[in-house]
C-alpha cells in the first residue's frame, strides 16, 4: 500500500505549492474545508513546510468526514424544473 | 511524479472491451493498469484519452486490476469530451465497484460537476440502497433533506459489502434510473416515498469540471473502495444491452 502524507494548509498558501510534487494536478482538484479557508493535499513522500499541519491516513479520514469538511449527510432532494 | 500518473502515462491504445461500441463515449478497461485507457467515441470518430487519477492507486482485488479509492480525495477524471453529454441527453454508465467500507456517501458518478448520483449509501435506518441525481443549473435546484430514489436491498447486502457489484446509472432524458446487479441478480429501481426525484432532465455540462468518478463536484463526498470496469454511453441502453455488458464482464468479478 502506498504511504501517503496529507497536509492541511491555509488556502492562501496554495499559490506556493508546486503541483508537480503532490497528487492533485492543480488548484482545481484540491479539497477544501466548507468555509473555504483550509486546503488538504496529498503527497506520497517526505515533505516539509512552514505553517502546514501533517496528517496520516487515519487523521485525514477523520478530518474530511468532520462537519467542517463534509456537508450534512441528509441527501439532496431534486426539485424538478418548471417549464 | 506520483506513482499512478506514471502508470497511466504508460497507457496503450484503445482497448474496447464490449461489443457495444455505438454511442460509446468512454470505456475503462481494467485488464491491466498499463493498458488502461478511455476510449471515447462520437459519431464514429474515435479518439483516446488516458484516465487521470488523483490519489487513486492502481491495485488488484480478487485478481482484478482496478482503481483503489481510500476515501480521502481519491478519484479519477478525464472524460475527454463532456459536450457529448448535454441536458436531456440519454446516457448510460456501467461500472463494477466494490466497497471496502460502509459510508453514507461513497460511490459517485459525476459529469461536469452538475450531476451526482449516489449508491451504496447506508441510510440512517440501515438496509437501504439510496440513489440520487440532481442537476444544479438554472432550471433545477437542489436542497438538502428528504428522500428520493430508494432501492431496498437485503440487510445482508450491507453486512457483506466487500464484493463486486455491477452498477448501472442511466437516464432516458427525462428520468434518472439507476440499478444494479446484486449477487448476480438484476435489481431495478424503486422510487422512494418522495417522488420529486422521479423526473430529471438529464446530464448537463457547463464545462467547469471534468467527469469524475469517486467524488463529487465539490470534492465533499469521497468513495472508499475499488472501481473496475467503467463504460459510458450517450444512449439509453436496453435491458438486453445492459445484460450483455454484464455478461461480458462478470466472470472476472467472480460471477460465473
Amino acid at each position: 500500500m502506498i504511504q501517503k502524507t496529507y497536509f492541511v494548509l491555509p488556502v492562501e498558501m496554495l499559490s506556493m505549492i508546486d503541483f508537480n510534487t503532490v497528487e492533485e494536478p492543480n488548484i482545481n482538484h484540491v479539497k477544501k474545508s466548507l468555509d473555504g479557508n483550509l486546503a488538504l493535499l496529498e503527497y506520497t513522500g517526505d515533505v516539509e513546510g512552514f505553517g502546514i499541519t501533517y496528517l496520516n491516513y487515519e487523521q485525514a479520514t477523520e478530518l474530511v468526514n468532520s462537519p467542517e469538511w463534509r456537508p450534512e449527510a441528509d441527501p439532496p432532494v431534486f426539485i424538478p424544473p418548471s417549464f | 511524479m506520483p506513482f499512478f500518473s506514471q502508470a497511466v502515462a504508460a497507457s496503450k491504445s484503445v482497448q474496447a472491451l464490449t461489443l457495444l461500441t455505438t454511442n460509446l463515449i468512454y470505456e475503462y478497461a481494467p485488464t491491466g493498469i498499463s493498458g488502461s485507457t478511455w476510449s471515447p467515441t462520437s459519431n464514429g470518430s474515435v479518439t483516446t484519452q488516458n484516465l487521470t487519477a488523483v490519489g487513486a492507486s492502481a491495485t488488484t482485488s480478487d485478481g482484478v486490476s482496478c482503481y483503489s479509492f481510500d476515501g480521502v480525495n481519491d478519484y479519477v477524471y478525464g472524460m475527454p469530451n463532456y459536450s457529448l453529454l448535454n441536458g436531456g441527453d440519454k446516457v448510460t454508465v456501467c461500472m463494477w465497484i466494490k466497497k471496502t467500507s460502509i459510508d453514507q456517501y461513497d460511490i459517485h458518478f459525476e459529469a461536469d460537476g452538475l450531476v451526482r448520483s449516489q449508491t451504496m449509501a447506508l441510510d440512517a435506518n440501515g438496509g437501504y440502497e439510496n440513489f440520487l441525481a440532481y442537476k444544479a443549473n438554472t432550471s433545477a435546484t437542489m436542497t438538502y433533506g428528504g428522500s428520493f430514489y430508494v432501492q431496498t436491498l437485503p440487510l445482508s447486502y450491507w453486512e457483506n459489502w466487500g464484493f463486486w457489484v455491477f452498477r448501472i446509472d442511466m437516464s432516458d432524458g427525462s428520468q434518472y434510473k439507476p440499478s444494479l446487479y446484486y449477487n448476480g441478480t438484476y435489481v431495478g429501481i424503486t422510487y422512494g416515498e418522495n417522488n420529486t426525484g422521479s423526473t430529471w432532465s438529464g446530464i448537463s455540462a457547463d464545462g467547469s469540471t471534468n467527469h469524475k468518478i469517486g467524488t463529487t463536484a465539490g470534492l465533499n463526498y469521497d468513495m472508499t473502495g475499488h472501481c473496475g470496469y467503467i463504460s459510458g454511453y450517450r444512449d439509453y441502453l436496453t435491458p438486453t444491452q445492459i445484460q450483455s455488458i454484464y455478461n461480458f464482464t462478470k466472470n472476472q468479478y467472480g460471477f460465473p
